[in-house]
């Protein structure tokens, strides 16, 4: 081998380390695992889907329980403790969770559409993260909302996040919506398509969603924080401001392609809670609607053959009831896991019927001028139209028939009118507003669990809601949710713990 | 850096030219190698100082080669025999080896480049094992191969079978995220330890995890223990700070098996062809109780024959039906315990290993060429592991001075294994659930609709027959959940180097290239039961994943070494280095999961066949380093050593400005019976002494992407047992990743010290090594768990320190030695490490290593890292320091914590070995025992098994109600404990209450172990003289053949686990397939 042969060896060698630079060669640390960046149409549907997957589950099932539409089945035992209003803390870790993974998705999505003049995004993120900060103030009352979601080091890296008061909440809710009202009023840019699962980019719903949100969050505290409140709700109706109505129901609809189930039928049916029906229909909500000759129950509730509806007594589910013999959640709620219609019901952030109890309360209570009968009655209206389809296939009726069935009665049939839609025209303030807030509970039923509650906590109606057999509060009603275990494990600012009976800033009575 | 290169190539160039143009003659050397019988050695390398060329002895110890002119001192080494240096006076040499201190002299192979040293050179601990020592029972795994032999190293030889994951822990854990495992390297090329087990999984599919575990192994157990000359351990950071970032655990030095040079005619083939045949039984089977039977008195119905539980009525032996009516007719046995019911599910494994190799090698060139075969049959039906290695190795002499090498190995695995953990799939634990009184090997007879779990009646319904509603029969399972794996992989290196009187310069090319395939079947089925009377189906809609791993390790080293003798008295070795590190991992699966719509055909596995989408998971991870190294050694006549290193590298996974990171090591050894040359006290009591005293660091760079920002994924929207994916009706959707890093991460960095002591006494009849050791690891990197207020639910941070103190004691005494041929050795081993987690940063009370939510491992504050964590039952100290179990006064059941509390750690205190070798001519007799004490581990069976009422503990009292023991109650509202009177149901305890306090499932991990225990013959020769054989062996061997634990463990062999070998979460036994013992016969031929 020749000299020169093994120098060129040799230099090869030793070439092949000085060939590539030193910093590129090193430049390879950039995660390709995941996306450095997304489009604000990939991040809004994100968002939603984290914010409808804790109202659809989580605070749903929490909430239809604690409202007593729902029972623990005797057939199951996952929620015997929810039942017992026994929670504990662990079980708030999945629903705060995904809230507030939500509003972490919504705050990023507005600095993606703020770099790209996406003004409709924005508006829409604003209104997002109000609605998920009341959803959490009003389960938890003081939450992490001015530091929140500021974890990443871009962000300023607060990973502790202080908690602010109910109060400093509720004003930052108002200021989110004014702003997202503002933005949405003079920008002409283009909104969403398909990617807003909730109004496919409809901004006209936006700004309807927006003020009957801002409804929704004043008349909360219009009892604890009257100065604020109380004008600015005689505001929105002196202006006119567009409220949800018929057909503008804020709402996830889910689809039976796989993976696109609701989150509530996904959870129910998955092979960990073991194919077994673990929610029965409480004998509270179930009777007072046969009573009353709601349809709706029929719709809402499962019924038994031979039977019609059979309720389960609140938190019996120690009375060893064979299947087949008690009624269970049906389809349109998402929680029949016999019936895969239960896939593609809807996740409801704002109805119609909500929205005309609200104006009918506010004007009951005079903060505002107007109908309350009207708003009542447009109420009850709204609730039967929207299950219209689902009354018609289990009763044969339509909305309009059985509405009407259910105000009027038929006195050929000797069916009296339905007591709680006896609205007392001439009654106290007080009055009028338990047959709203009692109106409100009916339509809720199986679809705004959490809210519902929520509202027989502030209101106090319906007033026939019993102590569950099992009770561990001895009387007392939930108030609150639990901090989750999680929060309390890793927040160096956890305000302590609060038992489920202390109650939140504007439940004052 | 460009310029650092480019002056190394500059030096190299330089010194090719200068040295390449001398034309040196030579002169032939020869002699003959003896052992201190004056009996001929075999296999023995020689060299001359300063030159390229190598001879080895022949069967009958001698030796020829060329030397070149000048050079006059020879080198003679062999592992296990102390080097020699020769002065070469032109006669035949006759060289006698002396078998001294096996321990304490000979030769290591070090982290200076793969290059030999003499142990007495190094200052710090490193122990050598020759491939007899490691193959001593013959064991599959090399990991496995050198528990007991090591003193130092934690190895966990998970299921102990062929293929199973081995871990290898030296001077304790150091990080919490990375695997802690020690570094193997072949023939100085780093290899790729990967688990095969869960980690691919655990971001894309919940389907796998820790407790659905598929154990196919990690890839240390690829490598063909027979290819093996010798292995060494290096232990500390000071041996293996040359390793960089990845010798941060210590490192285990593989020197394979290579050809010889021989020189004129007697260049010779070498072959030899080993056959060995092993059988595996399962050994320890959690231990049942043998009263009561299938049936449920307390909550059910008490003969209930479909139940899994054996809460039933005790069994009277009386005939009894038992399983469905399937067309009015049921069958009858006998209601009585089936002592033997689980171990018989289990099959013999039998493993066939058939091994060839061939050398040989001429002046200039040598070879050796290797191929293996080993196909084992599993404990478990239908399983199976397959492993074919071919290795080449080849050397040549380009010139005088120039040579280069190739070592490549292809391996090549196939494998079927088991599910174990509580998934559906789990052989095992629809195994465990099995009443005391169900026949288990009846029901492998699948075709028996009385066993069957799926076929057509005549109604065209998919019915089972078995027994059983709820668990299913577990041979239905092994022979339905199929999961498999294939590996095809490539370790080679190739060397060019050039060697000239002190010069040693040389550049090497190292890969391992690896692709694995695995397919994890799921079947489809939906089966009711034929009786009415069983209300239960089993449905599951079907799942199948395929993936697509591929690794590359690449290690380009470019080393000049300068190896000099200034003086008689005063010698210096120094090297630097430039190394280049890239590492690439892809991983690629597609999954049709049975959450998300499963599988449309029954029994077509192809991933066009999903009834819901198909998930496509691809993960990819780019590491690359880059160090510069170098290392000064001196000795004084061969007696005083001195080593200093120094090694700054730079790695792609931290930012640039925190990119390079520098560390040094100093050691030094004083062999101070060189003073005592001559004396009566060097000659009669302590022949050898040596003090050494080390220091190091060692850096560890970061994981790769742990500093990136969040970032954007589309992975599902998770609530507690759901999911919502996208494609959403037309949406994609991206959620902001929930971990992110930190940009200014650090890299994690182990300050170590060790100081030791070998000893040869009575002219080495007694030996002994003692290594004390101190280690400080700073900045371990982990996910900090956020509070999801903050918008996520992870940090990366640099979180804690963990420190490391230990002792490392190795004995050995011959005790008999006689001129006749008799031989007596013993020798034990004991190591303690002392592992505490110093600090935790970020207000954190543990970071989280393993288990599962409410039964965590963990690494907290001032505790062992892998710490259980888990609820246990309220405990009260009394005020003489007794205590008490606090129960509820109205049940007499024991009240469970609020909150989780620290139960103990999976670390031993401490272990040990003791073992003996007996030889006597050709006969050898080898046994060897190992413990570990002091660890502790959770084990699911444990839970499992007091819930279905089948474990000895759930019979006291005949299942009535008693007192807990020593069980107090507190007065409400008070803090007064007063003395409890109440019974607690059993039944309510172990079915329901003990659920909710998992800790009691974690028991004492102690064991002692008869490891190895071996009988070989070598046949006199005479006896085949004229055959053309050259050596004939025969052996019988057995490994983990005992086990003993302690008291509160009747279940499991401690060291079985779901965690595989490279997770930190150890000590986890969720239902894992017990472990095994292997024993066999080999045969040996040499020609």
């Amino acid at each position: 081998m020749s000299i020169n042969k093994k120098i060129v060896i040799a230099a090869m060698a030793g070439l092949a380390l000085g060939t590539s630079s030193c910093r590129k060669y090193l430049d390879v640390n950039s995660n390709p695992n995941v996306a450095q960046e997304a489009t604000v149409t990939t991040i809004l549907p994100a968002a939603q889907l984290h914010l409808a997957s804790a109202l659809g589950t989580d605070l749903q099932i929490n909430g239809a329980i604690w409202s007593q539409y729902w029972t623990q089945s005797p057939l199951g035992k996952e929620y015997i403790r929810l039942d017992q209003h026994n929670p504990t803390a662990a079980d708030y870790d999945m629903g705060w969770q995904n809230l507030y993974l939500g509003a972490s998705n919504f705050y990023q999505l507005y600095k993606v559409a703020n770099g790209q003049y996406k003004e409709q995004y924005k508006a829409i993120s604003l209104l997002m993260q109000a609605y998920t900060f009341q959803t959490l103030t009003d389960g938890w009352g003081d939450v992490p909302f001015s530091q929140a979601l500021q974890g990443q080091y871009p962000d300023g890296h607060i990973v502790n996040p202080a908690y602010d008061s109910q109060r400093v909440v509720y004003r930052g809710i108002i200021s989110y919506i004014d702003s997202a009202i503002n933005i949405i009023e003079r920008s002409t840019g283009a909104g969403p398509g398909v990617d807003d699962l909730v109004y496919g980019g409809d901004m006209k719903k936006w700004t309807k969603f927006a003020n009957t949100l801002k409804l929704r969050a004043l008349l909360r505290i219009s009892d604890v924080d009257p100065l604020f409140a109380q004008p600015r709700i005689d505001t929105i109706f002196r202006t006119n401001a567009p409220l949800i109505g018929l057909g503008d129901d804020a709402r996830i609809v889910y689809y039976s392609a796989v993976g696109n189930n609701h989150p509530l039928y996904a959870e129910l049916s998955s092979a960990e809670l073991g194919h077994v029906q673990q929610l029965a229909g409480s004998k509270t909500c179930i009777d007072t609607m046969v009573a009353n000759n709601d349809y709706r129950g029929l719709v809402f509730y499962n019924r038994v053959s031979g039977m019609g509806l059979v309720g389960v007594s609140q938190s019996e589910y120690d009375i060893k009831l064979p299947e087949g013999t008690f009624s269970t959640p049906a389809a349109a709620t998402g929680a029949d896991i016999m019936n895969t219609a239960s896939a593609t019901a809807s996740v409801m952030l704002l109805s119609s019927w909500e929205s005309y109890f609200l104006k009918a309360e506010a004007i009951a209570r005079g903060y505002a001028t107007g109908s309350d009968v009207q708003a009542f009655y447009a109420g009850i209206y709204a609730s039967f139209a929207y299950n219209s389809t689902a009354l018609q296939a289990a009763t044969g009726a339509d909305g309009d028939v059985a509405y009407n069935l259910y105000v009027n009665g038929d006195a050929s049939m000797g069916i009296a009118p339905a007591r709680w839609a006896a609205y007392p025209v001439t009654g106290t303030a007080e009055q009028r507003v338990q047959f709203i807030a009692t109106q409100k509970w009916f339509a809720m039923t199986g679809n705004q669990g959490f809210e519902s509650w929520t509202e027989t906590r502030r209101t106090g109606y319906p007033d026939f809601l019993v102590t569950p057999k099992n009770s561990f509060l001895a009387g007392k009603m939930p108030a609150r949710f639990l901090y989750p275990a999680s929060e309390k494990a890793t927040n160096a600012q956890y305000p302590g713990e609060k038992a489920v009976t202390v109650k939140v800033w504007w439940d004052i009575f | 850096m460009k310029k650092t290169s480019l002056f190394l190539v500059l030096m190299l160039s330089a010194g090719l030219t200068a040295f390449a143009q001398e034309t040196p003659q030579t002169h032939s050397v020869s002699g003959k190698v003896v052992d201190e019988h004056g009996k001929g050695i075999k296999g023995v390398t020689v060299t001359v100082k300063g030159g390229t060329e190598t001879a080895v002895t022949d069967v009958n110890g001698d030796f020829m080669f060329d030397a070149p002119d000048g050079s006059n001192l020879i080198i003679v080494q062999q592992v296990g025999f102390a080097t020699q240096y020769i002065e070469d006076e032109g006669q035949s040499l006759i060289i006698t080896m002396l078998t001294l201190s096996k321990q304490l002299e000979g030769n290591v192979t070090t982290a200076l480049v793969a290059s030999r040293q003499e142990k007495r050179e190094v200052g710090y601990n490193a122990t050598t094992l020759g491939g007899d020592e490691l193959m001593s029972a013959s064991n599959t795994s090399i990991i496995s191969g050198l528990q007991g032999k090591v003193a130092g190293a934690n190895i966990t030889s998970s299921t102990n079978g062929p293929g199973g994951s081995a871990r290898i822990v030296l001077r304790g854990e150091k990080s919490f995220m990375k695997n802690n495992n020690a570094l193997i390297v072949v023939d100085g090329v780093i290899t790729n330890n990967y688990d095969r087990t869960i980690s691919r999984f655990n971001a894309a599919n919940p389907w796998f995890s820790e407790l659905n575990q598929i154990d196919f192994g990690n890839s240390a157990n690829d490598i063909n223990p027979e290819d093996i000359e010798s292995v060494t351990v290096l232990h500390g950071a000071a041996a293996t700070a040359m390793y960089g970032a990845m010798g941060a655990n210590g490192a285990i030095m593989y020197t394979t098996k290579k050809g010889k040079h021989s020189s004129g005619q007697k260049g010779k083939m070498d072959i030899t062809f080993k056959s060995t045949y092993t059988q595996s039984d399962v050994t320890k089977i959690p231990q049942t109780q043998n009263m009561y039977g299938q049936g449920n008195i307390y909550g059910g119905i008490a003969d209930d024959r479909s139940e899994y539980r054996s809460w039933g009525y005790e069994m009277d032996g009386g005939l009894r039906p038992w399983g469905q009516v399937i067309d009015g007719k049921q069958m009858v046995k006998p209601y009585a315990n089936q002592p033997n019911n689980l171990r018989d599910f289990f099959n013999r494994g039998k493993n066939i290993n058939n091994y060839l190799s061939i050398s040989g090698g001429s002046e200039k060139s040598n070879y050796f060429l290797s191929m293996n075969a080993m196909n084992a049959s599993g404990v478990v039906p239908n399983t199976f592991y397959n492993r074919y290695n071919v290795r080449f190795s080849g050397n040549t002499q380009l010139s005088h001075n120039l040579y280069s090498s190739v070592n490549v190995n292809y391996l090549n695995t196939y494998s079927r294994v088991e599910a174990s953990g509580n998934g559906p799939g789990s052989v095992i634990n629809n195994l465990i659930q099995t009443p005391r009184d169900i026949p288990v090997q009846e029901l492998s007879d699948l075709d028996n609709n009385f066993y069957a779990m799926q076929f057509f009646d005549t109604s065209g319904t998919e019915r089972y027959g078995n027994y059983n509603g709820s668990y299913q029969n577990p041979y239905w399972t092994a022979k339905n959940y199929d999961n498999r794996n294939k590996t095809d992989r490539v370790i080679s290196d190739v060397k060019i180097g050039f060697k000239q009187n002190d010069w040693h310069i040389f550049n090497r090319v190292g890969t391992d290239i690896s692709a694995d395939r695995a397919t994890y079947k799921s079947p489809l089925y939906s089966s009711s039961a034929m009786d009415a009377a069983y209300s239960s189906a089993f449905v599951s809609p079907g799942g199948y994943t395929q993936t697509n791993y591929n690794g590359l390790r690449f290690y380009n080293d470019f080393v000049i070494n300068y190896n000099h003798e200034l003086s008689h008295n005063f010698g210096m070795n120094a090297y630097v280095g430039h190394n280049l590190t890239v590492q690439r991992d892809e991983l690629l699966a597609g999954i049709i999961e049975p959450n998300f719509g499963g599988l449309v055909l029954p029994a077509y596995y192809n991933l066009d066949n999903n009834a819901g989408p198909v998930i496509g998971y691809n993960n990819l991870v780019n590491r690359r380093t880059m160090g510069l190294y170098g290392n000064l050694a001196f000795n004084y006549q061969r007696e005083l050593f001195l080593e200093i290193a120094g090694r700054n590298d730079w790695s792609s996974t931290l930012i640039q400005r925190r990119q390079s990171f520098y560390y040094p090591a100093v050691s030094a050894g004083w062999v101070f019976t060189e003073r005592l040359d001559g004396t009566r006290f060097r000659n009669n009591v302590m022949n050898y002494g040596k003090v050494r005293i080390s220091g190091g660091g060692v850096g560890s760079d970061g994981i790769a992407y742990t500093n990136n920002n969040a970032g954007y994924t589309r992975n599902p929207i998770r609530t507690s047992y759901g999911s919502v994916t996208s494609p959403f009706n037309g949406a994609y959707a991206y959620s902001v990743m929930n971990a992110f890093g930190d940009n200014n991460l650090s890299p994690e960095r182990t300050r170590e010290f060790e100081a030791g002591l070998d000893l040869g006494f009575l002219r080495d009849r007694i030996n002994a090594s003692f290594t004390f050791y101190r280690s400080y690891t700073i900045n371990t990197i982990a996910p900090v768990q956020l509070p999801t207020s903050s918008g996520y639910m992870y940090n990366y941070i640099n979180v804690g320190d963990v420190s490391n103190n230990g002792v490392e004691i190795a004995l050995r005494g011959t005790p008999i030695s006689t001129r006749w041929g008799l031989r007596w050795e013993l020798f034990a081993t004991y190591t303690r490490n002392k592992n505490t987690v110093e600090r935790l940063n970020g207000g954190m009370e543990n970071v989280v290593l393993g288990g599962f939510d409410g039964m965590q491992i963990v690494a907290a504050e001032g505790q062992s890292l892998g710490t259980f964590y888990a609820k246990d039952i309220e405990y009260w100290k009394d005020p003489k320091g007794e205590w008490h179990a606090v129960v509820d006064p109205a049940t007499g059941l024991p009240i469970a914590t609020t909150t989780p509390v620290y139960k103990g750690s999976y670390q031993p205190k401490f272990m040990a070995s003791w073992g003996t070798d007996l030889s006597y001519k050709g006969i050898k007799l080898h046994a060897l025992f190992f413990t570990k004490q002091g660890g502790k581990f959770y084990s699911q069976n444990k839970m499992n098994m007091d819930a279905n009422g089948t474990s000895e503990p759930t019979t006291v009292n005949g299942r009535n109600p008693y007192v807990w023991e020593n069980s107090v109650y507190q007065v409400p509202g008070t803090n007064i404990y007063q003395a409890n009177t109440t019974r607690f149901s059993p039944y309510e305890y172990y079915t329901t209450q003990q659920q909710t306090v998992p800790a009691q499932g974690i028991v004492d991990a102690s064991y002692v172990r008869l490891q190895e225990l071996s009988i070989s013959y070598q046949i006199p020769q005479r006896y085949y003289e004229r055959s053309p054989f050259g050596a004939l062996e025969a052996g019988i061997f057995g490994n983990n053949l005992a086990l003993w634990t302690a008291k509160s463990n009747r279940y499991d062999d401690p060291e079985a686990t779901s965690a595989g070998a490279m997770g930190n979460g150890q000590g986890f036994n969720y239902t894992a397939r017990p472990a095994l013992r292997n024993y066999g016969v080999y045969v040996k031929v040499n020609f």
